[in-house]
């Protein structure tokens, strides 16, 4: 387990730093320049020249790559060019909110998506299962902004039940900040729940049809044991794997979901960042989604291993 | 009887109430103290120091935190604000005195005096970065003889001064601020305002609170004022709605006449000198710069270009991609500025548009690219223009970019034609000078006419209003003619808010003032 | 052998067909998504107006005869225009998709069964894409490509790789375990045989749910990216385009986003009804 441990934490390691040339090349590939972006009205030649001096943005690019990397390494993500504040300090500030965020989206999604997916494949065929099925197909087929406005204009402008949008942290009011949460996490949550909805489904079909389910059937365990002792089990990998892969998803979603409902997150810091060119920014995000991803597949991997060992074997036997 | 006796009393002691507010207003009750506004900001600000702030955002904050040596009134005439009267100008021209304010603190309890005007304005001038130079580029030095008096040398006359200093290079910053925090003043920056600087996260929120060190504090009413960046022009005015904002800065024509219609809110309006244009490439082959060049665009042709500006239709822009809320306009001065020369737009020729086209000589149809800063007012301006120019023989393609791309290619010559909206400025000059000039930091179709480049030149420098008026009116005919921006609307701005908002007027500039705004607890 | 490692779906495809139509609802989500097709493909015999032209007697028109479906702010028929629609945004989903099948399918494939280097190799490269959002990538590759159908269906086929291709690979690393591609490996099967002929077709079911998740999923990115203002060059109508153009309008003019916005649950739907019942018809576990 250890060699596993210590094998998968060296391939982390190597994807970090492919992770880090990607988003080098990518933003730096991005039409127009910091100093540009920024200026808006302001145009003053000078002052443009100022900044790139200033942010080191008219030395050659590996040298910049270099110089960008050898702070990182301290965890120093640089400064923002169009404030100032260090960029660490600016995804701190945002990362609570995209947290509560995230993960009230993927409670409400496994909630919804776990147990309609296992009813759905045990009772196949039921009108249960069609009503699931529509559930989880309307789910995927509204697109995410669509979804916001028009939860907005229903509850927030006709019924005037909920807020339409803005964020109150949590520390400083309790109630209002989850007032304010239900429409971004529904809105957040409802894709991924019905991702998850369909693929519990169709793996539970799967795995009650499949051999060993067949002879727990044949050693006569019931039909209940036979659900929850092997069928749930891979299920549960499922749901595993799903969430793992779809935290990018997640991210994406509170990009266009923090833009809808004015939330202060993560996702906001990207769209600006990339609006504004603040490379530093747009540097440090991405590496620490990156970061982020890599470090909860690693965690995946590991208990996806715990659950189904004859992966773990398969892959450590080379 | 007793009720009438009541009813009486009631009255006289209202009367009194009245007598004793009577400074204010005798028919109105007088503002009530407290509360916050939440305000839309139509766009972040970049740094809240006015030295380098380049974004109109910035402005949005400034205007409640950082007063100016003058301000505009209402209709965009200028009035003192942290001086006392308006400037008094040598007879050359090249000494301009200005009294200022006595008695006045910033808001972190420290004097305000003409050193501080002088430490500001050399700050706004020099510092290295600064994004007020060419502002203030006919200052040579600055003096404060006395306490309350500031004298400027000009190395040449300056009729725009004036207004300069009624934006940022005329807002005056604490010393004792920029002494601790140096360039690091936009963090935590301390002004002379009716509000203070608390906090601000970026992407967030900016929030001020009313200051106890003003000089007219007596007059402001409210605690706090927060303000939200919400570039979505739809979701602010779904916030306002849904009471989460007090105040919407600007409010989307599609949206006005629901707002007018609910008597929850109040819609306030304001032709500005804002407008909507479009920069051709004349010969901008090597970038901003370069030194101008043939370019691969059918609009260089003078012709060409006349023919397309004959045939777009202003009153039908203005009809359906605007609600018919804007002014179609087809010059740089705005009819709500006193320069403006009072001549009317000439209709669509779309005659004399195909018979430019025909004698050129060009095949049609004349293929040529609109790039519009991507937003769905924008796109539809683009496919309104695309159908009225296709009338003509134009085949024009529409590219929706972001801000930063169209940005970079302006600078690079890398479009035909670019649309180019600018939010005005008081003063001609600055509407003008920049964009039209020879060598103006904007003047991005790279057009080039000493003539008129000596006309600009004297317009500056002349500072009797009439005979500015008949160089303006000349500059503004050759403008027209030469069409290296072809000019489209005048922008009429519209703010919304809750009816318990109370004394909330919008100016030309379009900033939301709430020095005397107050809320009606009700 | 042939009995262990023989693919039930191999040997019906002939009823296939007859099958997925005897299911109702795959039989409706059929005839909805090949409605669709032939409608995108025939748009200009089928649309009542071309989708730029302008009435400009009837601006933001609610449903009339004239309009069954109204008109938008430039008075340009909101039916025509979802009709035209149809093709750029089925285009796009549908280049997305082949384009994220055909270079994810063979490296999973491969990957998985190969295990060792390669797979490492890949499992690294699919990590470093994966570690970015989908939309970040996809924002940063059409604000360096430009804003065209082609570059957001580009960016949309892209992002999807590194997920098809490890999905695949997860698939190929459970049936490498599985008894039949054991005993077709013992039996001495040449790789390409192996791969080809029992685990291929063994993780088709996965990967159609895979591809049905893929399409719709594209065609709701176009509407996104469109909706961050990067989608395709106007006038030329996508459901995503129409949408964010209609949004100012919801208030006053509703109509303008009933047409785009049933147009987009119609094709996810239906293309998602006809995934699920190939699912379970070929799914070869599903059978015995």
């Amino acid at each position: 387990m250890s060699r596993y441990f210590l094998r998968r934490a060296g391939e982390s390691l190597i994807a970090l730093w492919l992770a880090t040339i990607v988003v080098f090349i990518g933003v730096r590939s991005l039409p127009g320049d910091p100093a540009i972006a920024m200026s808006g009205e302001g145009r003053e030649p000078a002052a443009n020249a100022l900044i790139r001096q200033r942010y080191g943005l008219d030395e050659p690019l590996p040298i910049q790559y270099l110089r960008w990397i050898s702070i990182t390494i301290t965890g120093d993500l640089g400064t923002s060019i169009r404030t100032g504040q260090p960029v660490t300090a600016e995804i701190l500030s945002r990362i609570p909110t995209t947290l509560e965020l995230a993960g009230l989206a993927g409670l409400f999604a496994i909630c919804f998506g776990l147990p309609l997916g296992i009813a759905a494949a045990v009772r196949r065929g039921t009108r249960l299962d069609y009503l699931a099925g529509s559930v989880g197909l309307i789910g995927l087929s509204i697109p995410t902004f669509w979804l916001g406005i028009v939860l907005i204009l229903i509850f927030a402008v006709w019924l005037e039940v909920l807020p339409a949008s803005g964020y109150v942290p949590f520390l400083e009011d309790p109630i209002q900040n989850l007032e304010r949460m239900i429409l971004p996490v529904i809105v957040l949550g409802s894709a991924l729940g019905a991702v998850l909805l369909r693929q519990v489904r169709s793996g539970m079909i799967g795995s009650l049809g499949s051999d060993y389910v067949r002879t727990a059937r044949a050693k006569g365990l019931t039909e209940r044991q036979v659900v929850v002792g092997h069928a749930l089990r891979n299920s549960l990998i499922t749901v595993v794997t799903i969430l793992g892969l779809e935290l990018g998803a997640l991210i994406s979603g509170s990009v266009v979901t923090e833009s809808i409902f004015l939330i202060p997150g993560f996702g906001r810091l990207i769209i600006e960042a990339v609006s504004r060119r603040d490379y530093p920014v747009i540097q440090g995000v991405a590496l620490f989604s990156a970061v982020a991803y890599i470090a909860i597949n690693f965690g995946v991997d590991l208990l996806y291993s715990y659950l189904n060992p004859k992966v773990r074997m398969g892959s450590t036997a080379q | 009887m007793i009720r009438s006796r009541f009813l009486t009393a009631g009255l006289t002691v209202a009367l009194i109430a009245a007598a004793a507010a009577a400074p204010i207003t005798a028919q109105e009750p007088s503002p009530q103290r407290g509360g916050e506004v939440n305000l839309s900001q139509f766009e972040d600000a970049d740094t809240l120091d006015p030295t380098f702030a380049g974004t109109a955002g910035a402005r949005v904050v400034f205007i409640n935190m950082c007063e100016k040596l003058y301000d505009l009134d209402a209709d965009g005439a200028l009035v003192p604000q942290l001086a006392t009267a308006l400037p008094t100008v040598s007879e050359d021209g090249l000494t301009v005195t200005i009294p200022v304010r006595e008695g006045v603190t910033f808001n972190d309890g420290t004097p305000f005096d003409a050193a501080a005007v002088v430490k500001s304005l050399e700050r706004h001038r020099t510092a290295e970065g600064s994004r007020r130079t060419s502002e203030l580029s006919s200052i040579t030095a600055s003096a404060a003889p006395d306490a309350t008096t500031v004298v400027l040398t000009l190395a040449r006359p300056d009729a725009a001064l004036t207004a300069s200093l009624s934006d940022r290079a005329g807002m005056i910053m604490s010393p004792t601020q920029l002494d601790l925090l140096g360039a690091d003043f936009g963090n935590a920056p301390v002004c002379v305002g009716p509000f203070k600087f608390v906090d601000r996260v970026v992407g967030d929120h900016t929030t001020l609170e009313r200051s106890e060190d003003y000089y007219d504090a007596e007059h402001v009413y409210l605690d706090k004022v927060i303000y939200r960046p919400i570039a979505d022009e739809t979701v602010r005015t779904a916030n306002l709605r849904a009471g989460d904002l007090q105040l919407v800065d600007r409010v989307a024509t599609t949206d006005v006449a629901a707002l007018k219609d609910d008597p929850e809110f109040v819609v306030v309006e304001r032709t500005s000198n804002a407008y909507t244009a479009m920069t051709v490439n004349i010969a901008n082959a090597n970038g901003i710069a370069g030194e101008p060049g043939v370019v691969d665009d059918p609009l260089a042709n003078d012709q060409l270009r006349k023919a397309f500006d004959l045939a777009i239709d202003r009153d039908q822009i203005n009809q359906l991609v605007y609600s018919g809320l804007q002014v179609a306009g087809c010059g740089p001065i705005s009819p709500a500025n006193p320069y403006h020369d009072g001549v009317a737009c000439p209709a669509r020729d779309l005659e004399g548009a195909k018979a430019l086209v025909t004698a050129s000589g060009v095949a049609t149809p004349i293929r040529v690219e609109l790039q519009v800063a991507s937003s769905p007012v924008n796109v539809r301006l683009g496919e309104l223009l695309q159908s009225q120019v296709a009338e003509a023989g134009f085949e024009l393609a529409v590219l929706p970019l972001d801000n930063a791309t169209a940005f970079q290619n302006q600078n690079d010559g890398a479009f035909d034609i670019m649309l180019t909206p600018w939010s005005g400025r008081v003063d001609p000059d600055a509407n003008i000078y920049r964009f039209h000039y020879s060598t103006g930091t904007d003047n991005f179709p790279k057009a080039v006419d000493p003539e008129l480049d000596a006309l600009l030149d004297e317009a500056r420098s002349v500072n009797d209003v009439e005979a500015r008026k008949a160089l303006y009116a000349q500059i503004v005919e050759r403008v027209k003619e030469r069409r290296s921006v072809i000019y489209l609307q005048h922008q009429v701005l519209y703010s919304a808010h809750t009816s318990a908002l109370q004394g909330f007027e919008l100016f030309v500039d379009g900033m939301p003032r709430l020095k005397s705004v107050s809320l009606s607890q009700s | 052998m042939t009995l262990v490692t023989a693919d039930p779906a191999t040997f019906q495809g002939k009823g296939v067909v007859r099958r997925l139509m005897s299911r109702p609802p795959t039989a409706i989500g059929c005839i909805v998504a090949l409605t669709i097709i032939v409608v995108a493909i025939a748009a200009p015999i089928v649309a009542p107006y071309p989708p730029a032209a302008n009435d400009f007697d009837a601006i933001l028109s609610p449903p009339t005869f004239a309009h069954p479906m109204g008109t938008d702010e430039l008075g340009r028929d909101t039916l025509s225009r979802a009709i035209w629609g149809a093709r750029a945004s089925m285009l796009a989903g549908i280049l997305a998709t082949l384009l994220a099948v055909v270079v994810a399918v063979p490296i999973g494939l491969i990957s998985g069964f190969y295990r060792g280097r390669i797979d490492g190799l890949t499992m690294r490269a699919t990590d470093a894409m994966l570690a970015f959002p989908f939309l970040i990538v996809a924002v940063l590759l059409t604000a360096i490509l430009g804003p065209s159908l082609q570059n957001a269906a580009l960016a949309i086929g892209l992002v999807q790789i590194p997920k098809l291709i490890r999905i695949t690979r997860g698939e190929v690393l459970g049936l490498r375990e599985e008894s039949f591609v054991q005993a077709a490996i013992a039996d001495g099967a040449p790789d390409r045989s192996v791969i080809f002929r029992h685990i291929l077709p063994n993780t088709l079911n996965v990967l159609l749910v895979q591809a049905t998740v893929v399409l719709p999923f594209a065609i709701l990115a176009e509407a996104t990216l469109s909706f961050l203002g990067l989608g395709v060059q106007p006038p030329t109508p996508s459901w995503g385009v129409m949408l964010t153009a209609a949004q100012p309008y919801l208030g006053t003019a509703p109509w303008l986003a009933i047409a785009p916005g049933m147009a987009i649950l119609l094709t996810t739907l239906s293309f998602n009804l006809v995934g699920d019942g190939l699912r379970d018809v070929l799914d070869p576990r599903l059978d015995r």
